[in-house]
């Protein structure tokens, strides 16, 4: 059975790469489990790429950082280049979980099980694409992370509170239905 | 109480600086100890202390010197560039004898090198960055967990010892999320610092000693205080009798290296008597673990060594625990220099494998993994 | 006639000083002790911290708190001492290269702040303890051990400075003037915030000799003729201005001190 989900969400300064790992993991604590969360940290998190790593387990994390994920959600472009060795492999059982618009994987080159959604446009239909990863966290949700989305729902709240929290669990319930009406 | 939190690196050894009673920082800020410097400016006034943002480290570590010798918990954190223009006041509080607390987040150098990534090569900068002949305490830890509780250990050490204490953390642990157990004041063992009790008149500052540590008063007390970076007598006068000066050098040693067993003593993990044992300390540790239950898993015999305390080397320890191995690997985010400190216990060095890492990354369980397996066949 | 009552802030028994014959340091610690004597100051609510160098060891004379750190930083050290024991009165002793040199960015800092300091500056115009180099408040073109055909740079006026930083009080005086010296030592010594005492002070052994000045009544001499009150040096012409000095108070105002405006940032 599986104990341990190391997920990576890659994307850009702008799109609350940072934001959206906490709020996972505070989710995760919330539900007893073990977790770990990272970030690109610096310069780096401001420009274009920016990271989140959040191991979810129910077990004792030994090393808090992730080597590889099981779970890698792409937002840009730019994310493919640094993820390319991992990406490229054939036996490491990634998922790769991309924007279907901003980041179409590239041709040929990714041997994961890959799955397309629409996450920034949804994130800038609803509020900006600052919640992008939101809806990020509704899909992973939904289909691969135990996590019950009450949890996530007032992680978010806790994290922004408001109207704004309100506008970005809208975000997040967007992902749990695009998630909940895609053909896995 | 004990409260469960997430919570970075940098935000543990904060709260755990203010429950360990602290209620003074200066500091500058510098990648990637800022959030240190940051929340301590909201976090003091509201705790009833001072946070003061001073011109440069210089200044920071001497501003929490005076704090501390007025009679408060004092600390600061800081960065290589900024540890190592710190380094003359350390070695005024080592030879004046003032507790004082420094958290050192280790980042990729030297010089400005990377400001944002990580290293772990301050392990003799933070031990011999000052100069002449002196002792003090430096821990390292390898989760937030341990962010925490070796922060609260540094202020009890350095009030228990009137020694600076160096925290020796890291870019990666400084900002890694983990749960931490928070134990507020009334759960946690504070040291307090003695005071003098005699008569007031004819108190000598360096004069009554307890297991080698002077019980100094505070500046602002009746008992006279006085403080200097020259040698100095008993009364705190200064002086340049060639006597004096040498008991008073080799008492700052003696004060610290003998009383080694009340310093946070390494952890060992995996089998006893094992073929292979692996020395690390801080985030690297935690590969290292990670690598060694996996060879275990499989069969393996090995063992892991994670040093908590750095400084003084617990040499003792690590020399019981080690000696029985056919092969050491030493891993750490540096050139060795840990290593070196196994070579000066007397290990040979064809026993000694440095499992090492310059590129401002981390070093992972897989790298571990891969020296253990070459190790073994 | 002063009373002996200074002699309760002096270590009598740690006397005689490690200081040349002439040297003004002994004259400035006996006007601090007077000082002290008049407001009868409590010896532990008192502290005297020093610079490094041959002023620096003032405190190895006096019976009150002592504090001696590192070179150029005393001001520092003692920040973090006023933060958390406001209730004592501090006075910092650093010679010129002390405060000008390695330590001016505290001074200017400090000044800022407005930290309730009682700053003296024993200014020999040289760095005495380690052989008489220049220092930043050397005058221009005078011989020192680093400047033997004459200073090449010019000096700095830490007086100017210090009003200029925000200081609440700002006196110059010399050896030379022993009562005004400790008057305006006491003056200090009253108010709040940050305050520069300049004491311009012979040095027979390097400065006086390198630049011909003859013996300690010479020295002395010069500082009289010298240094002459602000009031009649403002009147002066330019270039009459160029063969003196003014001595006097140049800053006297009472803005809030750095505990004071910690305590109402806290609210
Ligand atoms: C960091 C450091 N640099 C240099 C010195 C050497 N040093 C000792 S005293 C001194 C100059 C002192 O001059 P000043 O402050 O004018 O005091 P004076 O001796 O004239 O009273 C110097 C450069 C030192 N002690 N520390
Ligand atoms: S060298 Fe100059 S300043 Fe130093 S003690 Fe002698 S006379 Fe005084």
């Amino acid at each position: 059975m599986k104990n341990t989900w190391r997920t990576i969400l890659s994307g850009s300064g702008g799109q609350g790469m940072g934001m959206a790992g906490k709020i996972l993991a505070e989710a995760a604590f919330m539900q007893g489990f073990n977790t770990a969360q990272s970030q690109t940290y610096g310069a780096g998190a401001r420009g274009d790429l920016s990271q989140s790593g959040i191991i979810i387990s129910s077990e004792d994390i030994l090393f808090p950082l992730i080597e590889k994920p099981d779970l890698l959600v792409i937002l840009n472009n730019k994310s493919y280049g640094h993820f390319a060795p991992i990406l490229n492999s054939n036996c490491n059982g990634t998922i790769l979980i991309y924007d279907q618009d901003y980041a179409p994987p590239p041709k040929g080159k990714i041997n994961s099980p890959s799955f397309g959604f629409t996450v920034v446009n949804k994130a800038r239909e609803i509020l900006s694409e600052k919640a992008a990863c939101m809806v990020a966290l509704g899909i992973l949700t939904r289909l691969w992370i135990p996590l019950d989305k009450t949890n996530v729902s007032q992680a978010i709240q806790e994290t922004f509170p408001g109207k704004t929290g309100l506008q970005n669990i809208k975000c997040f319930e967007e992902g749990l239905k695009l998630a909940e009406n895609y053909p896995l | 109480m004990t409260i469960k939190k997430l919570l970075t690196g940098n935000d543990a050894c904060t709260y755990a600086a203010i429950n360990a009673g602290a209620r003074f920082f200066a500091g500058y800020p510098i990648t990637p100890a800022t959030e240190i410097v940051e929340l301590c400016s909201e976090l003091m006034p509201v705790y009833n202390g001072n946070f003061i943002q001073m011109e440069d480290e210089i200044a920071s570590i001497a501003a929490v010197i005076g704090a501390s010798l007025g009679g408060a918990k004092a600390f600061t954190a800081t960065s290589g560039p900024g540890l190592a223009l710190m380094s003359e006041n350390i070695g005024f509080a080592a030879m004046a004898e003032v507790p004082c607390v420094i958290i050192n987040v280790q980042r990729y150098g030297p010089s400005t090198g990377i400001a944002t990534k990580f290293s772990q090569s301050d392990v003799m900068a933070v031990r011999w960055g000052s100069p002449g002949d002196h002792s003090l305490i430096v821990l390292a830890p390898s989760s937030v967990q341990d962010s925490y509780d070796l922060t609260v250990e540094a202020f009890n050490l350095s009030e228990r010892f009137r020694t600076p204490v160096i925290l020796l953390s890291d870019a990666a642990l400084a900002h890694v999320r983990e749960k931490v157990e928070i134990r507020e004041p009334g759960e946690l063992n504070l040291y307090q610092r003695e005071k003098p009790s005699g008569p007031v008149n004819g108190y000598l500052p360096y004069g009554t000693l307890h297991n080698n540590v002077p019980v100094m008063s505070n500046f602002g007390d009746e008992h006279i205080l006085r403080v200097t970076g020259l040698v100095h007598q008993e009364s705190g006068y200064s002086s340049d009798n060639s006597q004096i000066a040498e008991e008073l050098v080799q008492r700052l040693a003696r004060k610290i290296d003998n009383y080694q067993e009340e310093l946070p003593a390494p952890f060992f993990y995996g089998r006893q008597a094992a073929d292979l044992i692996v020395v690390s300390f801080g985030i690297s540790a935690r590969a290292s673990l990670e690598a060694v239950n996996t060879v275990n898993s499989e069969g393996f015999k090995a063992g892991m060594l994670e040093l908590r305390t750095i400084w003084p080397f617990p040499r003792k320890k690590v020399k019981e625990l080690c000696s029985g191995a056919k092969k050491i690997l030493v891993v750490e985010a540096n050139h060795g220099q840990v290593r070196e400190q196994l070579i000066s216990c007397g290990f040979p060095p064809e026993k000694l494998r440095g499992v090492n890492k310059q590129n401002a990354e981390v070093i992972t369980p897989s790298e571990v993994l891969l020296a253990l397996k070459e190790e073994n066949s | 006639m002063p009373s002996d009552d200074y002699k309760q802030y002096v270590a009598m028994d740690r006397l005689p000083s490690i200081w040349c014959p002439g040297c003004g340091n002994g004259v400035a610690l006996k006007a601090l002790a007077l000082a002290f004597a008049e407001l009868e100051m409590p010896p532990d609510k008192t502290l005297l911290a020093n610079g490094i160098g041959c002023s620096g060891r003032v405190g190895d004379y006096v019976r009150c708190h002592r504090f001696h750190g590192t070179h150029g930083r005393t001001l520092a050290f003692v920040t973090g001492i006023k933060l958390v024991r406001p209730e004592i009165k501090a006075v910092c002793l650093l010679g010129d290269g002390d405060c000008s040199a390695i330590g001016m960015s505290h001074f200017v800092h400090s000044a800022r702040r407005n930290v309730d300091i009682v700053t003296i500056v024993i200014n020999n115009y040289n760095y005495g303890m380690t052989g008489g180099q220049f220092s930043p408040l050397s005058p221009y073109n005078v011989i020192t051990s680093t400047s033997r055909s004459g200073k090449a740079e010019p000096d700095i006026d830490i007086c100017k400075l210090a009003d200029l930083a925000g200081a609440n009080y700002v006196f110059r005086t010399t050896i030379y003037h022993v009562v005004e010296m400790k008057n305006y030592i006491k003056e200090a010594l009253g108010k709040k915030g940050f305050s520069l005492v300049e004491i311009v002070s012979p040095c027979p052994t390097y400065y006086a000799r390198y630049n011909k000045i003859g013996n300690i009544i010479k020295q002395l001499e010069w500082l009289k003729d010298k240094f002459i009150p602000i009031e009649e040096y403002n009147q002066m012409k330019d270039a009459e201005k160029e063969n003196f000095f003014w001595r006097g108070r140049l800053t006297n105002r009472d803005l809030p001190d750095l505990y004071q405006h910690t305590r109402r940032s806290r609210g």
